[in-house]
């Protein structure tokens, strides 16, 4: 192969002086598989000065949504999560935990050895008898596998009142009133 | 041998026909250093047979170059479309990197590496 060019990639970008051609394309990112870089080759035209590249992770984290936030507590399906960056903006589709409580987000990078990964995600919804923290939250990734517990406690008993629209403070004897979240 | 005349026509595919056109032989003599017309024509007096480098300059830049070879029962004239992507000028570029499957998140931190072609 001919010469190298090297760009140092901050943030997801990079710049650096180059000159029309082909190119080789090869790629190091911390907690990424190497191989999964594309395209694999470039041609670098006139006019053209922004080009892009995807590259793909192969670590498992699991987030497992219980009652208490251990192994050993209630799981909570139907809580939602999104991928995010450290500003907190979503990327990908919603994963959303199964019976057992867990939301499994593949392809996620790892390293261990060396500084690894942090992984940032965000709940955005519980399965509406339970309550969350719509906070930012992260970890490290310093395993090809990794699971953590997740607390969704119990939400507070509430009172609903029911009564006749037309004489004041008067309970309806006997029915149900329903609640639909957004 | 007497001088070979040789006619030479150099354009863009911009349309671009002035360039400063810098001729060598092949021991990297300078056989010639002038502009081509305003239609891109140059003539030249080749003073032997053999390899002769055409250097193609645009403001100052080396845009092109090329050797041509002058046999006895070869071409006398020859025409140069200059391709864009044959520019060897860098510039700034800039290179984004995302996660393939969480479409659009862009990699905390790495490097890409672009190797040279020989082509």
């Amino acid at each position: 192969m001919g010469k190298e060019h090297v760009i140092a990639i901050t943030n997801g970008k990079g710049s650096k002086e180059i000159s029309n051609g082909n190119y080789t394309v090869t790629a190091a990112a911390s907690g990424y598989d190497s191989s999964t870089i594309s395209p694999a080759t470039q041609e670098i035209i006139e006019g053209v000065n922004s080009y892009s590249f995807t590259i793909a992770a192969t670590g498992t984290l699991t987030l497992h949504v219980s009652d208490d936030g251990t192994e050993i507590g209630v799981p909570i399906e139907g809580a939602i999560f999104y991928r995010c960056d450290s500003e907190g903006n979503q990327y990908g589709d919603a994963i959303v935990t199964n019976v057992d409580g867990n939301a499994v987000f593949n392809n996620v990078p790892f390293s261990v050895d060396g500084t690894a990964p942090t992984i940032y995600f965000k709940q955005t919804q519980s399965d509406g008898e339970h309550i969350f923290s719509p906070d930012l939250q992260n970890t490290p990734m310093d395993a090809e596998a990794k699971t953590i517990e997740i607390a969704n406690e119990t939400a507070p008993l509430r009172e609903f009142n029911l009564t006749d629209a037309n004489y004041a403070g008067l309970p309806v004897m006997d029915g149900s009133i329903t609640l639909t979240s957004d | 041998m007497k001088k070979v005349k040789i006619k030479c026509r150099f354009s863009n595919s911009i349309n671009t026909y002035k360039f400063l056109i810098v001729i060598y032989d092949c021991n990297g003599n300078l056989i010639l250093r002038k502009s081509t017309n305003y239609l891109g024509y140059l003539y030249f007096n080749a003073p032997y047979y053999g390899i002769y480098k055409i250097l193609v300059f645009k403001n100052k830049v080396l845009k092109y170059y090329n050797n041509i070879y002058i046999s006895k029962e070869g071409c006398l004239a020859f025409t140069f479309i200059l391709k864009e992507n044959y520019i060897k000028t860098p510039r700034l570029v800039t290179f984004k990197v995302t996660d393939k499957i969480y479409q659009g998140l862009p990699i905390k931190e790495g490097k890409l590496i672009l190797w040279e072609k020989n082509t």
